[in-house]
């Protein structure tokens, strides 16, 4: 009987672990335009105050949105907006947490190259142009990470 | 416009936030009722020097706390360092009485010593936390915020808007 139980709960983690290697993990990409002035979008709201923390803007606006589900060991590529392209090459999970390789492309030219260990289900930024106060706007990158 | 719509208002007004006609009816009324004026001008001053703080305290992030911690346990390593130092100074002669004594000395310091507090801020999760392993770019500044762990990566781009 207690045998029975050992392999069927082997045999449940083992299926558990095979369905989130094929699953992979799903990428959200989520272009904000951050200006000086104007309203904010709704949708934003509850991120607002932390914007502000981080960037110095007051108002942010989604210009552009993406979600993907990626396979590991895959690089998947995202539009950006300004000619821009995201590229998230997930590697792998360790203490809850996702490893992924993150480009940031200009044309052909990178602006950033990274590779991060990102909270499961949380949020990293990356941001292009000028801090606050010294140029009107940027664009700020919210990448969402969530494997399943 | 009315005062008590001005009073609703001036919160989204001076973050900007209300649609221009809104926008131009408080400025408008404003304009013409001290009352309001004063309201107005006060609460965007506020609001400035609220920025001002905040931008400071991001500035500043959260090793305030960590200094003094480090600078704590490193007097406290220190203090054992010179009692160590004293007994192999002494003549051989003396150095087991002392070796008895700087021992006692030693164990009633460390009773003596508070337990070890819980780890700094950088142990807990945080929901947004991430790690970076590695970074390479031109004219990059990293941030982030302490209280989620959100972190950004800013690139200085001279035209770093939609538009390139």
């Amino acid at each position: 009987m207690n045998r029975a139980a050992v392999a069927l709960g082997m045999m449940g983690a083992a299926l558990s672990i095979a369905a989130a290697v094929a699953l992979g993990m799903e990428v959200q990409v989520v272009s904000v335009r951050a200006a000086e002035r104007g309203p904010s979008d709704a949708e934003l709201q509850p991120l607002r105050g932390r914007l502000r923390r981080l960037v110095g803007y007051r108002s942010f606006r989604v210009v552009q949105q993406e979600r993907r589900q990626c396979s590991w060991r895959n690089t998947e590529e995202f539009r950006i907006p300004g000619g821009r392209s995201l590229r998230v090459l997930p590697k792998g999970m360790q203490d809850e947490a996702v490893m992924m390789q993150v480009r940031l492309l200009d044309g052909r030219r990178r602006l950033v190259d990274t590779d991060v260990r990102l909270r499961n289900r949380g949020t990293m930024l990356l941001g292009v142009g000028r801090q606050a106060g010294r140029a009107d706007g940027a664009l700020i990158i919210m990448l969402k990470a969530e494997a399943q | 416009m009315t005062c008590a719509d001005v009073e609703r208002l001036v919160d989204a007004f001076a973050d900007a936030e209300l649609p221009a006609p809104t926008l131009l009816a408080v400025a408008r009324h404003a304009a013409g009722c001290s009352t309001c004026d004063e309201s107005v001008r006060g609460l965007q001053e506020l609001h400035e020097s609220v920025t001002r703080v905040v931008r400071a305290e991001v500035d500043a992030l959260d090793l305030a706390d960590v200094w003094p911690a480090v600078a704590a346990a490193a007097d406290r390593v220190d203090a054992r360092r010179s009692w160590s130092r004293r007994a192999r100074a002494v003549p051989a002669a003396a150095a087991g009485a002392l070796a008895v004594a700087a021992a006692a000395v030693f164990w009633l310091q460390s009773a003596r010593v508070a337990p070890p507090r819980d780890p700094t801020p950088a142990h807990r999760t945080l929901s947004n936390q991430a790690f970076i392993d590695r970074l390479a770019g031109k004219d990059l500044r990293l941030r982030r915020e302490p209280r989620s762990g959100t972190t950004i990566i800013w690139v200085n781009a001279t035209s770093g808007g939609l538009a390139r």
